[in-house]
Parts: C-alpha cells; structure tokens; sequence
C-alpha cells in the first residue's frame, strides 16, 4: 500500500510500504477514508521530538471503514464507519479506569524511551514518534488499531465523514481544555491559537457555558474561522497589545481561564521569540514558550492555564513567579478522548459542533508531502490538510 | 550523595542508553546549567534495585496460588520477586530484582545476547526486569501482550547521527534515530 513516510528533518515521501496486519486479538484494519495532518506532526517533523525513525508513518487523526477484526473484537464489526482515537488505549489499567486514556499503561510498547526522558511513560499514539509508542500512522491506505473495541467509535447516520474525521483528535483535545481547564457558567475564557484545536477549544468552552471566549493568533484567515464559524471574539497580535487588551476586556480581572493551544513552536514577533527561536534552531529540546508564557501572565488571580499545545523537553524564561504568587493552576494532559468522542459525535449529530470548515485543503495522499508544505507554512489560507488515500 | 527523583526513576528502569538519551536531548539543548549538578552526581545503577509495577488485580489475579506471570516464570532461577497490595484499591504491586549469586558476566559493549553463563539472555537484566514486568502487568489487565512489529514503515535509512533510541526500543542492529 502507499503511506506517507517521515524520511528525515522537515523531509516527507511518499513510499510503498507493507500492508499492516492484524498482531493481537483485540486489533482492527481500518481502511483510511480521511487522515488530516495536526499541529502536533510539526513537532515531530521538525526533529524538536527527537524520536523518529527513517521510514516512520505519518498521521493520527482519521476515520475510516473497518475491514477486519481480531477475534477478541465484540463491539466494532467488519464494514462499519468508524473514528478512532488517536490515543491507544486498553480501558483495564487503573489510568483507563480513572478516564486518563492518553496516560494508558499498557498503550505504549516502548515506554523506556519516553521514561527516560519524562520520568513515566504516556500512553501510545498512531504515528507520534517513539516515545509514544512507534506505531505506524493513518497517513497510508490501511492501519492497524490495536484495542479496537477501546480505541474505535460507530459514526452516526448524520455524520458526514469530514466532520467525523475531527472527533478523532481535535474535538476530543479542544473539550478536554475547556472541561479541565475548569470553564463554568459566566466564565471569560481565553485561547492562544486559532488552529483546529484552539477553535474547538473555544467552541467546548461556549457550549459549557462561558460568557465570552477570546481566540488570540496572528493569522487573519483563522480568525476569521474563528469568529464566524465558532462565534467568538478575536484577538490579532499583529496589530494590538494582547495584555493591554485582555485587561480591558476583562474589566482589569484577567481572563478566568486560559488555554494555550499553540504549542512549542510559537510565533510572533518580539525579543523573547528571536531568544527562543535562536535557542531552539540550535539547540533541539528547548521548546519555544511564547503563547504560554503569556497566557499565565494574563490570568486572572485564582485562574486556571490549560496547555494543549505540546512541549517535548524543558522550556526557557518560565514565569512561576507568576503561578506562584497569583494562586494559578497549571493543568496539561495529551487528549483522554475515549473519554469526550462519543459525547461529541451525538453533538455533531445534533449540528451543535460543526468541523468540517477545518478541512480547508483535501487532497489524494499522493500530495501529502506538498498538503504538508501548506500547512506548515501556512500557505493559502490552509488550516488542515487532509489526505485521502482512496483517491 | 543527592540523587533526584527525576535520576531515581531512570536508575529503576536499569538502561544506561535512557540516561544517554536524556543527558544528550538537554544537553544539547543548553540546559545543562540547569541539570548538570545531578548529571555529575548520577550514580551508576544499582544492579539489585527492587522494580515494581503496580497492576489493577487482587493478589490471587496477579499470582493464582504463587503461581507467577508467564514472563517472570521465565527468569524464575535469576530473579526475586515480590508481591504487595498498593495503597488506595490500585491492585498490586508485582516487584522483581536479580538474584543475588545470579547476577550475570559485567556487560560490556559487544557481550553477545544469550551466551551469558547465568543464563540470562541479553546484554541487561535490568531492561529483561523491567519488560516482563510491563508484559506481566499487561497479560493479567488486558489478556494479552501489545505487539507493535510487524508493522508499515518505509524505506528504513541511517541519519547521520544518533542510534539511541534503537537501542532502547531494542532495535540496534537496524536503523537509527535523529
Ligand atoms: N494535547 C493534545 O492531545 C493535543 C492534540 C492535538 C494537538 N495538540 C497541540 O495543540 C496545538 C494546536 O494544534 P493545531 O493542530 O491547532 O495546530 P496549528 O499549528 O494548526 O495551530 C497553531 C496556531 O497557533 C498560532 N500561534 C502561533 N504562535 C502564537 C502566539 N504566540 N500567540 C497566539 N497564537 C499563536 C498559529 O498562528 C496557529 O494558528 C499544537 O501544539 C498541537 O501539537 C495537542
Ligand atoms: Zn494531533
Ligand atoms: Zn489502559
């Protein structure tokens, strides 16, 4: 079959590689209808996760039609529309019983590298680099999901396959920020990154019930999404202050929660981002803080600061002076989707929670490396490639 | 002598190659300030460190009348092993070290895998440790152990530097890492 492979630094190819099998009972094949490309891969991409391999298979967000299954499989049948999880999870260990899905004990069967680098190990994840496991992506014709009675989700009638396609990864992540970022009722509800997640961030935190969500980037054609797909108020860094102006929009409080969806490769213009990108170009493992640091400097007394964006090694220049001294609380987490999916497809049924403007590039997985150049470089107004691989 | 928690973990999970791999991503990435004080103090691994993993299962799940786990019965004459329950209805931590008496030749870079005397059959019992605790821990929970390879990968290339990470997933011989 033909999968999108990792061939070395900011190199992508297009390859022939093996059909995947099935390797232990409770797996499922699911042929790809549509894998999208993640904020998350530029991480990996970029080498700041120094833990690919040559040959690896991109891509862990997709849904798809199951065509084979384990003999340990009850609840997903063969020929079934399904989304999966891009975390691997088994639902036995104390960490699964406890709704941590993405910190799963028995998901990643590499842990040592990433516990030597974290202390513990997370769980596993599709085409994440080996800390999270070494499983081959959906970027390819086939996948192979292991605990797929856990890991694999019916897609309702009313659900198209693009909207669906997001409940694999960014639905799940942007809930998780908005639910154990603490959102309530009357809350003000900030978010660095207008990206997929950041936009469904926003739109959880709307549906739990905040009195206004704030979406902070610097790119018009996503705040754009932002503002009329998802109704929240924007913030362009380019052109205003973004302290000055969250203080004013808050009446001086600062924004009840905050959530960073931008990760380790924020961007912006200023003196402490030519520091960090200095840094992290030479040196791999420091990540660039930029959106995080601000986020935690704008909280409110009290607030909370949820991270969604990743970070792989240690970061520079961190304010705990400010945690410290104005009573926040730090939370962060990879997505516990298996926790938020099916709540989220029965959303999407009901036309509450739309995704498919996401999508904003489609195109046949032979073009992935270039679907790939769009979205890293934020090229044409691109906020997600999408491969498909029947095409 | 001060050993961190952070360098504590790592010495329980027995791979000199992990601490490689730390030492060389913050190293690199110039925080060594920061780190090494505790990089300096690392101690060498403790070859009779006890390991543990907790398992969600009562005692008699985890070793039905002593009877162990497939994966420890097959180091039975080298190890020790150890069962406690954990605080909190979290199950039951499963521990398990090397025997003293059995503890295998001195490793050195081309001790060939199971031509050690003592009957163990890689370069590290620690990692052997670690492993059949984590597939143990996995048999009782799920039923069965995760396999990864076989699996889709492309053309499998060596980068110009870096194989640690092959070595901790076990996979030296083939291809590196960046
Ligand atoms: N926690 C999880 O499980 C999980 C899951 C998926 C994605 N993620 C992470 O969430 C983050 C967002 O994912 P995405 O797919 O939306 O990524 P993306 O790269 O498409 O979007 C990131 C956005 O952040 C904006 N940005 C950059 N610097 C900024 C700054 N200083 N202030 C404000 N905005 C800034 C960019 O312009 C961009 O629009 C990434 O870090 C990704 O790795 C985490
Ligand atoms: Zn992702
Ligand atoms: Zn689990």
């Amino acid at each position: 079959m033909k999968a999108l492979c990792w061939t070395g630094v900011d190199e992508l190819r297009v390859e022939t590689v093996p059909d995947p099998r099935l390797l232990n009972a409770h797996d499922a094949i699911v042929k790809v209808g549509f894998s999208s490309a993640c904020g998350s891969d530029l991480h990996v991409l970029s080498g700041y996760l120094p833990t690919m391999r040559p040959g690896d298979v991109l891509g862990h967000e997709f849904m798809g039609e199951v065509v084979e299954v384990g003999s340990a499989v009850t609840r997903r049948r063969v020929g079934e529309r399904v989304v999966v999880c891009s975390f691997i999870s088994c639902g036995h260990c104390w960490f699964c019983r406890n709704q941590l899905f993405s910190l799963c004990d028995n998901g990643n069967p590499n842990p040592a590298v990433s516990e030597s680098l974290w202390g513990h190990a997370p769980g596993g994840c599709f085409g994440y680099s080996h800390a999270l496991g070494g499983f081959a992506g959906s970027h390819a014709d086939y996948i192979r999901v292991p605990y797929a009675d856990q890991g694999m989700f019916s897609i309702p009638d009313e659900v198209d396959d693009l909207t669906a396609l997001f409940a694999s990864d960014a639905a799940p992540t942007g809930w998780m920020g908005a639910e154990l970022g603490g959102v309530r009722p009357g809350d003000v509800v900030a978010i660095w990154g207008a990206g997929a997640v950041g936009q469904l961030a926003a739109r959880a935190a709307a549906l739990l019930g905040a009195a206004e969500v704030i979406v902070i980037d610097g790119l018009p054609e996503r705040l754009d999404q932002a503002g009329r797909q998802i109704g929240a108020q924007l913030l362009d860094y380019r052109f205003t202050d973004v302290t000055a102006e969250l203080q004013e929009r808050t009446g001086g409080r600062g924004p009840d929660v905050c959530i960073e969806a931008v990760g380790m490769v924020a961007g912006r213009p200023s003196s402490l981002y030519d520091y960090d990108q200095f840094k992290q170009q030479r040196r791999p493992g420091i990540d660039r803080p930029l959106a995080l640091r601000e986020a935690i400097f704008n909280c409110r007394k009290g607030g909370s600061v949820f991270v969604l964006g990743v970070f792989g090694g240690v970061v520079d220049k961190f304010p705990m002076g400010a945690i410290m001294n104005k009573g926040l609380t730090l939370r962060s987490a990879q997505q516990h989707g298996h926790r938020y999916i099916p709540m989220l497809l029965e959303r999407m049924a009901r036309g509450e929670l739309q995704t498919r403007h996401l999508a904003t590039h489609v195109m046949p997985l032979a073009m992935a490396p270039q679907g790939y150049d769009l979205f890293k470089n934020r090229k044409d107004g691109c906020v997600r490639a999408v491969f498909q691989p029947g095409q | 002598m001060k050993v961190s928690g952070f360098d504590a973990g790592l010495r329980s999970s027995g791979a000199s190659t992990a601490r490689a791999l730390r030492r060389r991503l913050f190293r690199r990435s110039g925080t060594a300030e920061e780190f090494a004080p505790d990089f300096d103090m690392e101690l060498e691994p403790d070859p009779f460190r006890w390991q543990t993993v907790t398992i969600l299962a009562g005692p008699q799940q985890v070793a039905p009348d002593g009877r162990l786990p497939a994966p420890l019965t097959e180091l039975a004459g080298l190890i020790e092993t150890r069962l406690e329950p954990a605080p909190g209805g979290r199950g039951t931590q499963l521990s398990a070290r090397t025997r003293p008496g059995s503890r295998p030749a001195p490793v050195t870079a081309d001790s060939a895998p199971g031509k050690d005397p003592t009957g163990w059959k890689g370069v590290d019992p620690a990692r052997q440790i670690r492993i059949a605790l984590q597939h143990a821990r996995q048999l009782i929970e799920v039923g069965e152990v995760l396999a990864v390879e076989p699996q889709p990968a492309g053309k499998r290339r060596r980068p110009a530097r870096g194989l640690l990470v092959d070595l901790m997933t076990g996979d030296a011989d083939q291809e590196g890492v960046v």
